[in-house]
């Protein structure tokens, strides 16, 4: 009984695990720099967001057309969409635990989950196209993969409960004579 | 005495939709309006000072038998609103859009069943409505004749299906001053024949793999409640 119940919880851990490390991802590097010189430097989420040593580091050696200024605003705009994203999730997902929930609570989780990736997204974004205006070298780190790949991982898992509990409520309606195959008998 | 004298009206909706692959992303609205149908009918039927007695939904939900065989046709009985309406948000809420192989789908079998559909037979006044909902063609009668699921009565093609809708001057299955159809469709075959040959039919022409917005719905509800 005990591993049936933790059966139909499945997509529940797999959803809620991968929101925790796409979370803890982001005290890893983001992204890492090697000046010309052999220095690298290493940022993580929280120290990309305060500036400082990265502008320094980093930003001032840009030499290439500034297509987009990422002012304060704008990092402000990105933090305040990834903390409502990640409540949006994790009231989501708390919501879709009951029997029967509704349209509103599983697209509230699916935006949720996916918003989660937006800063992974912007960052490996940044990095592809802005590469080739730095004089060193920007790579990736370990946040701008781990984030996405586990943002899919738990939209699929609540996709797929999403698809197996009108499954199962489809077979409790047959059961009940709620709804049915239709067949010869229905064409009287 | 006389004065004090209302008709009452039974009205009886079959919902019949298309629930492929392809109306995935409108098939949520489809079912949120069929869910507020009760409530805005009514505000409707208040307007014009009618009393409808009775009101019932059927869902029948169409794919392809060719392609989808058990799962190509789910029906429901007509659900009594509002007393039924759990188990009606129910059955809807089960239904998903999956499969459909090709992009026609079995749209004149789900006519077809609809058409004969145990309809409201005691009240006064009547109404028999048939509301289509598919974002693309249909296939010719029979087309899913190999699943061992097809029935073995259906209508052998669309002369017969039309024989069944029947007409003024040689009524069919259901009844003749009762029965409308309203199609939400795209002017494909075989929506396009219905609408040009049968009495009684509405189309409310949408683009393929489209549609389906808040007006496409008041129209619909616009267009029930006239023809009461």
């Amino acid at each position: 009984m005990e591993t049936k119940d933790r059966n139909k919880k499945r997509w529940l851990y797999t959803a809620a695990l991968m929101l925790l490390l796409s979370v803890a991802s982001s005290f890893l590097p983001v992204l890492s720099y090697r000046t010309q010189d052999g220095q690298v430097y290493r940022y993580n989420l929280i120290q990309l967001i305060q500036g400082g040593d990265f502008t320094r580091q980093v930003l001032y050696g840009y030499t290439d057309t500034v297509y987009w200024e990422i002012n304060e605003a704008w990092v402000t705009a990105f933090a305040v969409i990834s903390v409502l994203s990640l409540l949006c999730a994790v009231i989501g997902l708390f919501t879709l635990r009951q029997q029967r929930p509704n349209i509103m609570q599983f697209w509230l989780t699916m935006v949720g989950l996916a918003g989660t990736s937006l800063p992974a997204l912007l960052v490996l974004f940044a990095v592809l196209v802005f590469q080739k205006g730095f004089p060193g070298t920007l790579s990736i780190g370990l946040y701008p993969v781990i984030a996405p790949v586990a943002a899919i991982i738990s939209v699929a898992a609540v996709y797929r409960r999403k698809n197996k509990y009108q499954e199962e409520l489809r077979r409790e309606l047959q059961a009940r004579g709620k709804i049915w195959q239709a067949g010869e008998s229905d064409l009287y | 005495m006389g004065s004090n004298y209302k008709l009452t009206y039974g009205v009886d909706l079959v919902f019949c939709i298309d629930v492929t692959m392809s109306m995935d992303h409108i098939l949520d609205t489809v079912k949120k309006n069929a869910l507020r149908f009760y409530q805005d009918f009514q505000v409707i039927m208040k307007n014009k000072h009618k009393n409808v007695s009775e009101l019932r939904i059927r869902i029948i939900a169409f794919r392809d038998y060719y392609y989808d065989r058990e799962q190509a046709m789910l029906v429901t009985d007509f659900f009594h609103l509002p007393d039924q309406a759990a188990d009606f948000k129910a059955c809807l809420t089960s239904i998903e859009a999956s499969g459909g192989g090709d992009d026609e789908e079995d749209g004149l079998e789900a006519l077809a069943y609809a058409m004969k559909s145990k309809w409201n037979t005691t009240a006064q006044k009547r109404r028999h409505v048939i509301v289509v909902w598919s974002d693309d063609g249909t296939h010719d009668l029979g087309f899913g004749k190999s699943a061992p699921n097809y029935p073995a009565n259906m209508a052998a093609d669309f002369n017969e299906l039309t024989r069944w809708w029947g007409s003024r001057t040689s009524p069919g299955v259901m009844d003749e001053s009762a029965k409308r159809l309203i199609i939400f469709a795209p002017n494909k075959k075989s929506w396009n024949k219905i609408t040009d040959n049968w009495n009684n039919v509405i189309q409310y022409e949408s683009e393929a793999g489209d549609g389906l917005a808040d007006c496409d719905y008041e129209q619909i509800l616009s267009a029930i409640g006239n023809s009461i």
